[in-house]
């Protein structure tokens, strides 16, 4: 099948003819690459930063990495685990940041008054949604990002492992340990 | 796995039947919430779940999960579009006219391309500059070197106006003929 008679007949161009047609300036190929893959590159970083504000940042830094290094992506792998790398090393690069600010910061300022969630996140927390979001934040790193990336956004075990740079195996056991955690706690707190 | 309390057994304890067990469907299930799931495990599943209520229930809890699934924050697309310098002509974000950064990009390079061709030029203008003042010097075919540099430069010399060097024009030893034709231009 010639890729023209594919593009009349698919609705959804995978990840590699988008990727061909967006180098060749196809602007609509550009607009449904960031589409697929804003959400999950979001969530990538929401469980590696755990602050919203630092995630959207990275998340905005890493698609410009990204789009504008197109040509830099072979096809080796797919798209979705290239991005993700770029938003793994853009993640590490703010970690960096945020520690060397925060040493600083804590050399000139007194320490905060009182640690713990706003006003806002309080209210938040009464709702379900919330409560979730709050238990899925506890569960170690490993067990949040598998959890996340195969609940939130479907990725398989073996792309799991290529984003948080671990075995297809520990992937799979950090995914149904988290699940169980997430089950318990959940279950607690109903209780409490 | 026994993540929901159940070893591999439907709730007859016997072997779950079919193309799917429990371990397996433990691993589809959040392929089936999040969407992600091929037609023939998705039928696989769903024979399954008919037959097994601890997986039926599993979907509950796993769904109530992903209720909870962050959002990107509105206005992300923009941001993004944004940086690549997309939407600055008004072009709205959910169709971009073209992908100005690509053409961009494009014309950089295009940049850097003339941008050697103009250093080529005017690398090719001192040197037939700096040869004619050697011919000046020298006076005509003074020696095999002055020839050979001559011979070199002939088929760039035919591309320079007889007045100009290197871009500027040489007024000394032009006739009349030609300074009028200058003086014409220049106005």
């Amino acid at each position: 099948m010639t890729a023209k008679r594919r593009e009349a007949t698919d609705p959804t161009p995978d990840d590699g003819e988008l990727v061909q047609r967006a180098k060749g300036g196809d602007a609509a190929a550009l607009d449904l690459l960031l589409d697929r893959h804003q959400g999950v590159v979001y969530r990538f970083l929401l469980g590696l930063l755990a602050d919203e504000d630092a995630a959207a940042d990275a998340a905005q830094e890493t698609f410009v990495r990204a789009l504008t290094n197109l040509n830099g992506f072979r096809g080796d792998a797919a798209f979705r685990t290239w991005i993700l790398a770029i938003a793994r090393n853009e993640a590490r690069g703010m970690a960096r940041r945020r520690s060397r600010r925060r040493e600083s910061a804590l050399d000139d300022l007194p320490p905060p008054a009182a640690a713990g969630p706003s006003p806002e996140t309080r209210a938040l927390r009464n709702m379900e949604v919330q409560r979730v979001r709050d238990t899925l934040a506890r569960l170690p790193e490993k067990q949040r990002m598998s959890v996340s990336l195969r609940l939130f956004d479907g990725l398989s075990f073996r792309e799991i492992a290529e984003a948080t740079d671990s075995t297809e195996g520990s992937a799979r056991v950090n995914y149904h340990h988290g699940i169980r955690r997430l089950r318990e706690w959940l279950h607690d707190d109903q209780r409490t | 796995m026994t993540t929901n309390g159940h070893n591999g057994m439907n709730e007859t304890n016997q072997p779950a039947s079919g193309v799917t067990a429990c371990d397996d469907a433990l691993d589809l299930l959040p392929l089936r919430v999040a969407g992600g799931l091929g037609v023939r495990d998705a039928r696989a599943l769903e024979d399954h779940l008919s037959r097994c209520a601890s997986c039926a229930a599993e979907v509950g809890f796993l769904e109530e999960v992903v209720r909870a699934r962050p959002e990107v924050p509105r206005g992300f697309k923009a941001s993004v579009l944004g940086r690549l310098r997309i939407d600055e002509s008004g072009v709205t974000e959910a169709a971009p006219a073209r992908w100005k950064a690509l053409v961009d990009g494009w014309i950089d390079s295009e940049r850097r391309v003339a941008g050697w061709g103009w250093g080529l030029s005017v690398a090719a203008l001192l040197v037939l500059a700096l040869g004619i003042g050697v011919v000046w010097f020298e006076g005509p075919a003074a020696n095999g070197d002055v020839q050979l540099t001559a011979a070199l430069l002939a088929p760039e010399e035919e591309m320079v106006e007889e007045w100009m060097v290197a871009g500027a024009p040489v007024l000394d030893g032009l006739s009349d003929e030609v300074l009028l034709s200058l003086m014409t231009e220049m106005d």
